[in-house]
């Protein structure tokens, strides 16, 4: 055993956490604080699975180790609807059928949302070329990208 | 049959169980972390063929941390001594982490005795190749071929059927000696390819209080549960099976734990061990794992087919060998035989010959997926059909529309395997191909060949198809409930999985249609075993055609009991109501009305109607699937539609860029257009089929799987293709309550064919061998 201890700032949250250094971000997200929401699919950044924002950046969790993330402020799905209210990706998500078997899901929502908190209205191809990491095996593309420009919609109402 | 309101169907509410899913809260099993749970990990063979001659686990046992090392020698029925593909599973250590299971499995010394292994479809065809299971040649009959005769002038369904080494029907070489034109393809190689999941397979148990929880991924867990307490030497009442999440699965995870051969050993591991140590255990496979368990498909084949000048196909001849691995599943090569006359093209096809073979290799196992055999059938028939257009000089659509199955056609293959022969039960197949060729300005666009110069070539194509719609053969059984409420809510209680196809929406849709109340009214109890009646296996695409018969019927047997309690207080016979947006009302006389609170009358904490159930256990085939109420006229529903392909070939390095596919499919009625159209996007798996290259290519020396990963084995991104979904309705199909058939499974099955086809147009050389590689490309332009 050679565990460290470091503090990881996840959905505006400190956690004081004993690692081993190999261990990723993903791993220590899901085994150690139960934020089951981030998936591990590939475990080599082919998929996008486990995207989650770090500093306003969309990042394959399961690339990154987690002993260097301190000081980062790390976002996860579930930090989305913690009010009790789906977020406008949630919501257009699921009028839109964008989650088939919903593996993908809280990857591609994540990245996603990297991509609507600096872009009011991305076109289609920005929204295909921020999502080019993010694999969905049931090839739903079509109806992602349909909810992702309505939750641009929605949030621009709101706005 | 009702008259449909149309106010829970032909519509795309809101997805039933998407909130979790967008969430982040829904529990897939690889999500599960229970106290005190062990974790397993496997040692797997470096060789392809052979047997352990020696097994040294005592390092590992003694490991601080190890609980369990598991071997042939005390877990015989989760190990075996033989080998008979690289990676195949000797030996698991379970342990307190991840880690110390890792290491626990560097530390087991295995040596094995190597025999020569069958490594390619090629080697296990030819005859001097080593056996793959001694004693047993490598290639097989299929052994439930039958030859079809004595058929009836009027119904034109056969009444005989004989065992033979073929199947078909009529006498081919008449039929050849009497074609006007006869065209060939040989060689048609469709390439060892994996099933993809975004959830690798695996599984978490706990036996606890002599129950056996077991979290996985399941297509059909009664199914599963009722094997696997077989295996496991526990009543089928000990076991609770929880998947309420797949995490996708196209067929590929469906697992058959008592069958060796179907790579679900995840779930004796941790059977076994759980019960063993009565720690919860853990079995999770790494996608490089789940890369080699995940079942593949593959298969050579050969078309002959005759036609009249006019273009009238009467004869066909088809040969199909279809790979299975290490014994894989042989029924996949059934499947192959829906693209031919018997099928697809039995409208005009007097001769059939379906040679039909499967044959064993020294690689991982093989079963149908997402298709099952029928896109290989598709691949060589569809090529076949192109190469016919050109030689009789008529437009490849026209000559599809002249052939193809409609309704009232038979069906002479294996989807009837019960039967003799069936009637086709609808196909819009014509309208399909006008919807495309419209679409994608096939007229217009598509010159031939050989008028096309210069780096960058456009090319279309296109390809028919027909996919088994839902196992309509006697014996297939399943069920639902329903549970309606005084405030005229309902929940729909079943155990359909929702892979992803959305089953859990459209099982609610149609339950709220058939009561006559909203659909954001019906809720759905789900997941597990324990809280749901028996519900077949999510396979041949059958949830709203097949699942969908139970929930209606158990949802008009719960509104008969509603309107029983209404009709004596409102003085009518129940046939006199009937109910609109959850309000019950007299059909003659529209105001007079009732709330399904007064129906079902006071309520107290001692009794009174506090919720109504209806349930129905569903035996095929349905009264509805009888033509005129015959039993031995049986329809057979059918997914069918044309796909085309329009795409640019760089003639300098191969490349095939700009894919366009579009897929029109005829669904009967669209229970869910969203849902539907999710479905036929599933196209894009073609294109990792005939363009990323995905191809399982193992060491020519050892056999192990090279590509086992996401990097090297690619899917289709959302940069790759686009995708253009056609939804052709024709309501009315008879074998479903609201008109609908199925959609699944279809959309995969032409598409290889439909590429190969479109290069054709682009280059003027017919690709018969998948994927399309720019190499392959080149070779064929004459330029590698």
């Amino acid at each position: 055993m050679n565990r460290k201890t470091i503090t990881l700032t996840v959905n505006d949250r400190d956690h004081e956490l004993r690692v081993e250094p190999q261990w990723t971000l993903a791993q220590v997200l899901r085994d150690e604080l139960n934020l089951t929401g981030t998936k591990v699919a590939c475990g080599q950044g082919a998929c996008g699975s486990c995207t989650v924002i770090a500093d306003g950046l969309a990042v394959p969790s399961c690339l990154m180790l987690a002993v260097e993330q301190e000081g980062r402020k790390i976002y996860t799905v579930e930090s989305l609807a913690a009010d009790g209210n789906l977020h406008p990706l949630q919501e257009t998500w699921l009028e839109e059928y964008a989650a088939q078997c919903g593996f993908c899901a809280s990857g591609m929502i994540m990245g996603a949302k990297a991509l609507l908190d600096k872009e009011d209205d991305p076109s289609v191809d920005r929204i295909k070329r921020a999502l080019s990491g993010n694999l969905c095996i049931c090839s739903n593309y079509d109806h992602i990208i349909a909810a992702v420009q309505n939750a641009a919609r929605k949030l621009g109402e709101r706005a | 049959m009702m008259n449909l309101k149309l106010s829970a169907i032909s519509c795309s509410p809101r997805q039933k169980t998407g909130f979790p899913r967008v969430t982040g809260e829904a529990k897939y099993y690889s999500d599960v972390y229970l106290p005190g749970m062990l974790h397993a990990r496997l040692v797997r063979s470096p060789i392809s063929m052979g047997e352990i001659f020696r097994i040294e686990t005592g390092q590992a046992e003694a490991l601080p941390g190890v609980e369990l090392v598991m071997t042939y020698k005390n877990f015989p029925g989760a190990f075996r001594k033989d080998i008979h593909y690289a990676g195949e599973h000797v030996a698991a250590v379970v342990a307190v982490d991840e880690d110390t299971a890792e290491k626990g499995c560097s530390l087991i010394q295995v040596e094995y005795e190597e025999r020569p292994a069958v490594l390619s479809l090629e080697e296990g065809l030819d005859p001097e190749s080593p056996q793959v299971f001694a004693g047993e040649p490598n290639v097989h009959n299929w052994e439930f071929q039958y030859y079809l005769s004595e058929r009836d002038p009027e119904s034109r369904l056969f009444k005989r059927k004989e065992l033979n080494d073929f199947h078909g029907f009529g006498d081919v070489q008449k039929g050849f000696a009497e074609a006007d034109v006869i065209v060939e393809e040989t060689g048609l190689k469709y390439a060892y390819c994996k099933s993809p999941a975004m959830n690798p397979r695996g599984c978490v148990m706990s036996f606890r209080d002599d129950k056996l929880t077991v979290y996985t991924h399941s297509q059909g867990m009664h199914h599963e549960k009722t094997m696997l307490a077989g295996v496991l030497g526990l009543t089928v009442s000990q076991v609770n099976y929880v998947s309420p999440f797949v995490g996708s699965s196209f067929g590929g995870k469906i697992a058959e734990p008592e069958n060796f051969n179907n790579p679900a050993h995840y779930l004796l591991i941790a059977g076994f061990a759980t019960i063993a140590l009565k720690k919860p255990v853990r079995s999770v496979y790494t996608r490089e794992e789940e890369m080699l368990c995940g079942w593949s498909r593959g298969s050579l084949s050969a078309v002959k087919i005759g036609f009249k000048k006019d273009g009238t196909l009467t004869t066909m001849d088809f040969d199909n060998w279809m790979e299975v691995g290490s014994g894989g599943d042989k029924w996949t090569v059934k499947n192959s035989l829906l693209a031919t006359g018997t099928a697809l093209y039995s409208r005009n096809c007097e001769h059939m010959r379906g040679k039909l073979r499967y044959v064993y290799t020294n690689r991982f196992l093989s079963s149908g997926w997402q298709g099952y055999g029928s896109p290989e059938g598709h691949f060589a028939v569809e090529i076949a059909m192109d190469s016919a257009a050109e030689k009789l000089g008529i437009d490849p659509v026209d000559l599809r529309k002249m052939n193809h199955m409609r309704a009232g056609d038979v069906d002479a293959g294996y989807d009837p395997l019960s039967y003799i022969s069936c009637y086709i039960s609808s196909s819009a197949i014509s309208e399909c191909l006008d919807a495309g060729a419209e679409r994608i300005q096939w007229k217009k666009r598509r010159l031939p060949p050989g008028q096309k110069t210069g780096r960058f070539r456009e090319g279309l194509g296109v390809a028919i198809f027909c996919m088994g719609a839902g196992r309509p053969g006697e014996g297939n059984t399943t069920s639902a409930m329903v549970k309606v409420f005084p405030d005229a809510t309902a929940k729909l209680i079943s155990a359909q999985a929702d892979l992803g196809q959305g089953q859990h929406t459209v099982q609610c849709q149609i339950a709220a249609e058939a009561l006559g109340i909203p659909y954001k009214n019906v809720g759905l109890t789900f997941g597990d075993t324990e809280s749901t009646p028996w519900s077949s296996i999510v396979a041949s695409s059958c949830g709203t055609w097949f699942q969908g018969w139970a929930t209606y019927e158990a949802a008009m047997d719960a509104r008969r009991k509603v309107l029983d309690l209404a009709a004596p207080k409102l003085g009518v016979a129940p046939d006199d109501l009937d109910i609109e947006d959850g309000v019950i009302f007299l059909k003659d006389c529209p105001e007079k009305t009732m709330t399904f609170e007064q129906a079902f009358g006071p309520l107290n904490i001692y009794g009174g109607y506090h919720e109504v159930v209806g349930y129905y256990y569903h035996q095929t085939p349905h009264e509805k699937c009888m033509k005129d109420g015959k039993p031995d006229q049986i329809y057979i529903p059918k997914e069918k539609g044309a796909q085309f392909v329009s795409l640019v070939v760089d003639t300098e390095t191969g490349m095939i860029d700009n894919v366009h596919v579009i897929n029109a499919q005829d669904v009967g009625r669209a229970l869910n257009p969203k849902v539907v159209e999710g479905q036929f996007l599933n196209v894009r798996h073609g294109f990792d089929h005939a363009v990323l290259a995905s191809d399982c290519i193992v060491d020519a020396k050892s056999g192990r799987l090279l590509n086992n990963n996401w990097i090297e084995y690619r899917h289709c991104s959302i940069m790759d293709c686009e995708v253009d979904p056609i939804i052709v309705e024709q309501p009315g199909d008879p074998t479903h309550p609201f008109g609908a058939t199925a959609c699944g499974e279809g959309a995969a099955c032409p598409t290889l064919a439909a590429f190969s086809n479109a290069i054709y147009n682009a280059i003027g050389v017919r690709m018969k061998e998948t994927p399309f590689t720019p190499d392959r490309i080149l070779e064929a332009l004459g330029k590698s």
